[in-house]
């Protein structure tokens, strides 16, 4: 079965060429080289921190080794959240396998998923691993059977967590059909599902905030023990030892110390947790077809159309005057009620407040320190603001970017209607623009804990920011307007196309030129770069909206 | 109240629609029947504005569709052959949806909607989603929808498939009630017994020509058939 479903696989995939073979092979090709460069900068960027810390002997150690915890506990965090979301609708609401399913080899279904869940999040991982501990190789003198080791055990914890989200889900969908078999109306439903992983996946996070919290990086380090040569590791092992990733970081610690022994052991030991893992997978997916069929009743079985909320949703669509207004609640309402998208929305949310918080842990472990903030105001507000350009580039990439071309069949409803095409660009800017400036106000307060900046400066931060992210997202929505894909309707798939790249390269580009811009201003008041980039975004939007309506006054449906 | 003429619509190379020529008036019901791939949904997509003809007009009430298309797209409600909608929307909102796009103000879509929802006795489902939906019942909510705002003239994509036979009798009986009341339908359809029963005039395209066009006793004619002969029969002479 798995080597049918393999061919099946690569045949789509060669069937993807047939098609614009050009293009698609340029587009492969160039996703290949943004990737090659992602991977250079990774290690380039590593190397020259992985030095600094490698000259000083005193923390040396305990630094590479905190690093090495803290990237694999987020990458956990990362996997595991993303293949919660891709697991609550492939495994229970994916129509893609539905033969699969009606087969004798149904149970086949949720390994199939594992499988290609474990690839999905393994690639883009590898990307950042491998340079990264190539780094450390060429920094550190990892040898080569703990290289070998090391990356081994990065693939297992990748395996882990996609193992553990399945794991949750089906264990989650099991209490569910326990606890409503004598229900009339099933607890197992979509809706249900979903919320209890929300829920569970806050609560793990919960926990892992409460550990990082309060902790005061100058006592965690030692950085005021005089009387050792080496700080104590203990505060990172009892920060971590809870976590999986704990064993993966151990293992890279032991290979960094040629004491492959102990390096061998805790991969072992990871592995064996895997193979737990295992067992109670294999256990819970004697079930699945049984959960599967009561999910797809459940699908039909959910109404929540008159809950409060949706009322007031029904009301300001059913008031609405204007066409503007009309689609400006439309975008709202499928834009609430789309399940999946919503999920992706919270999980870029989630890397969103990472890097949040880490900046709050670092401004108040570094509290009362001479080397603290005062020390950086306008290199943290420059990173501070590509940040948040960066994660509003990620939100207009997956939402705005897309929300022509995923509209492509239901284009028939407005095509026919008495309404001007560029009525609907419109809309859709208010609404995803408001959305997304608000996110970034939101996110730019938070930040703004880490800056001292004065009064005028932070207005102008906060300007700054509104203009950048009215600029990324009429630039992302014009490029799904004026190169509509005809393909495919997955916005997923929609943002790994050419125009797709081109945005990002474009975007990140134009954050970078703002962040400087702003750092000139702030560090040496400089106002030129400055007002070159408020210039240049102005024209970008009047000059983006111009296009895309005239590229939209010809459209076919 | 549309006037089509020398319509040529092309894809890349191919021509899908080839200098089609028809006229429908007011009360007139005219039926588009063909194999196919021979242009029939093509042609109603361009009448409806959604693709640009290569040549050729399109003259909606006097107003150009290519020229003036927000005026002559006032005038026309289109039911697609595909109704594809929002999953997440309720029926409700869609009404109100589409009659704010088609500039109807809240009172009068408000009262319109609760008069049309019990033709095809929608009122206990418009609150529930359209991903809960059967396909039939989609299809009853894009029927509603294309009637909401009184439009001129109806472009009616294969309006029976996917309805249970009392929905599929509703909609016949609303169609022909609609063109009785002055207004003109171009209905595109395979189900041939239903052209027969509610067309005033029926048009047999293959291979994006017009083949012949007419009532059903001109048809005949053209396919020297006898009188008691159906549609099917002449269907299968003029496109063999």
């Amino acid at each position: 079965m798995f080597l049918l479903l393999a061919r099946l696989h690569k045949e789509r995939f060669f069937r993807y060429f047939e098609k614009n073979s050009i293009a698609k092979i340029v587009i492969v090709l160039l996703f290949l080289v943004v990737l090659s460069f992602l991977a250079l900068g990774v290690y380039a960027s590593l190397k020259m921190g992985f030095r600094h810390i490698a000259l000083d002997p005193f923390f040396r150690e305990m630094l590479i080794f905190y690093v090495v915890e803290l990237f694999l506990l987020v990458s956990f965090i990362l996997v595991l959240a993303s293949a919660l979301i891709t697991g609550i609708f492939s495994l229970f609401r994916g129509n893609g396998e539905i033969f699969l399913m009606a087969s004798p080899e149904y149970d086949a279904k949720p390994a199939f998923v594992f499988v290609r869940m474990f690839f999905a999040s393994l690639w883009p991982l590898l990307v950042i691993i491998l340079p990264a501990l190539l780094a450390i190789h060429h920094t550190f003198g990892l040898g080569s059977v703990g290289f070998f080791l090391s990356l081994v055990s990065v693939m297992v914890l990748v395996a882990f967590a996609v193992l553990s989200a399945i794991v949750l889900l089906l264990g989650i969908a099991s209490v569910l059909h326990f606890l409503g078999r004598k229900r009339s109306s099933p607890l197992l439903t979509q809706r249900n599902l979903t919320w209890i992983t929300v829920g569970a996946f806050l609560g793990m996070l919960a926990f892992v905030w409460e550990r990082f919290r309060s902790v005061n990086l100058v006592e965690f380090f030692q950085a005021r023990l005089l009387t050792k040569d080496v700080p104590d590791i203990t505060p990172i092992l009892e920060q971590f030892d809870m976590f999986p990733s704990h064993l993966p970081a151990l293992t890279i610690f032991f290979s960094l110390r040629s004491e492959l022994i102990e390096a061998f052991f805790y991969l072992f030991v990871l592995i064996l947790h895997f193979l737990i893992g295992w067992i109670i997978f294999a256990v819970l997916r004697r079930a699945y077809l049984f959960m599967w069929q009561v999910s797809q009743e459940g699908v039909s079985g959910e109404k929540n159309a008159s809950s409060p909320f949706i009322r007031l949703e029904t009301a300001a669509l059913a008031r609405a005057e204007t066409p503007l207004r009309a689609i400006f609640f439309k975008e709202y309402v499928t834009f609430m009620r789309n399940p999946r998208g919503m999920l992706w929305f919270g999980f870029i949310l989630v890397i969103w407040g990472i890097q949040s918080a880490s900046s709050f842990v670092l401004t108040h472990g570094l509290r009362g320190e001479p080397v603290s903030v005062s020390a950086f105001p306008p290199f943290v507000s420059m990173l501070a603001f590509a940040g948040i350009l960066y994660f509003v580039a990620m939100f207009v990439l997956r939402f705005a970017f897309p929300s022509f071309s995923i509209e492509r069949k239901r284009a028939w409803v407005i095509g026919s209607a008495p309404v001007d095409l560029s009525t609907v660009f419109m809309s859709k800017l208010f609404f995803f623009a408001q959305l997304f400036s608000l996110l970034a106000i939101i996110f730019s307060f938070f930040n703004a804990s880490v800056r001292v900046l004065a009064p005028i400066e932070l207005l102008i931060f906060f300007a700054t920011v509104i203009l950048a992210v009215f600029a990324i997202t009429t630039y992302g929505l014009s490029l799904g307007a004026i190169f509509p894909n005809n393909e495919t309707d997955d916005p997923e798939m929609l943002s790994t196309t050419l125009p797709g790249l081109a945005f990002i390269g474009g975007a990140l580009l134009y954050s970078s030129v703002g962040a400087f811009g702003l750092q000139y201003l702030f560090k040496m008041d400089i106002a030129w770069p400055y007002a070159i980039f408020v210039l240049f975004s102005c024209l970008v939007i009047w000059a983006l909206i111009r296009t895309s309506k005239r590229s939209l006054a010809t459209r076919e449906f | 109240m549309l006037k089509v003429e020398q319509l040529t619509k092309k894809f890349g190379d191919s021509v899908a629609v080839d200098a089609v020529n028809f006229t429908i008036g007011s009360g007139e019901v005219f039926s588009l029947i063909g194999p196919n791939s021979s242009g029939k949904t093509t042609i109603i997509k361009t009448i409806a504005g959604l693709l640009r003809p290569n040549k050729g007009q399109v003259i909606i009430g006097g107003y150009d569709i290519a020229t003036q298309p927000l005026l002559a797209k006032s005038l026309i409600g289109y039911i697609p052959d595909e109704p594809s909608l929002w999953s997440g929307v309720t029926g409700e909102e869609f009404l109100h949806f589409v009659g704010a796009l088609y500039g109807m103000d809240v009172k009068a879509r408000t009262k319109k909607i609760a008069e049309l929802l019990p033709i095809f006795h929608l009122e206990d489902i418009q609150k529930d989603y359209f991903e809960n939906y059967s396909r039939g019942n989609k299809q009853k909510f894009s029927i509603l929808a294309a009637l909401l705002h009184e439009p001129k003239l109806l472009l009616v994509d294969e309006p029976i498939v996917g309805l249970d036979p009392e929905s599929a009798g509703t909609a016949r009986a609303l169609f022909a009630e609609f063109a009785r009341n002055g207004g003109s339908v171009l209905l595109v359809t395979h189900t041939l017994p239903v052209a027969e029963v509610i067309s005033t005039k029926i048009g047999v395209l293959k291979n994006g020509s017009l083949l012949c066009s007419g009532t059903l006793e001109e048809l005949r004619l053209e396919a020297r058939l006898k009188d008691h002969s159906t549609l099917e029969d002449i269907y299968a002479v003029l496109t063999s």
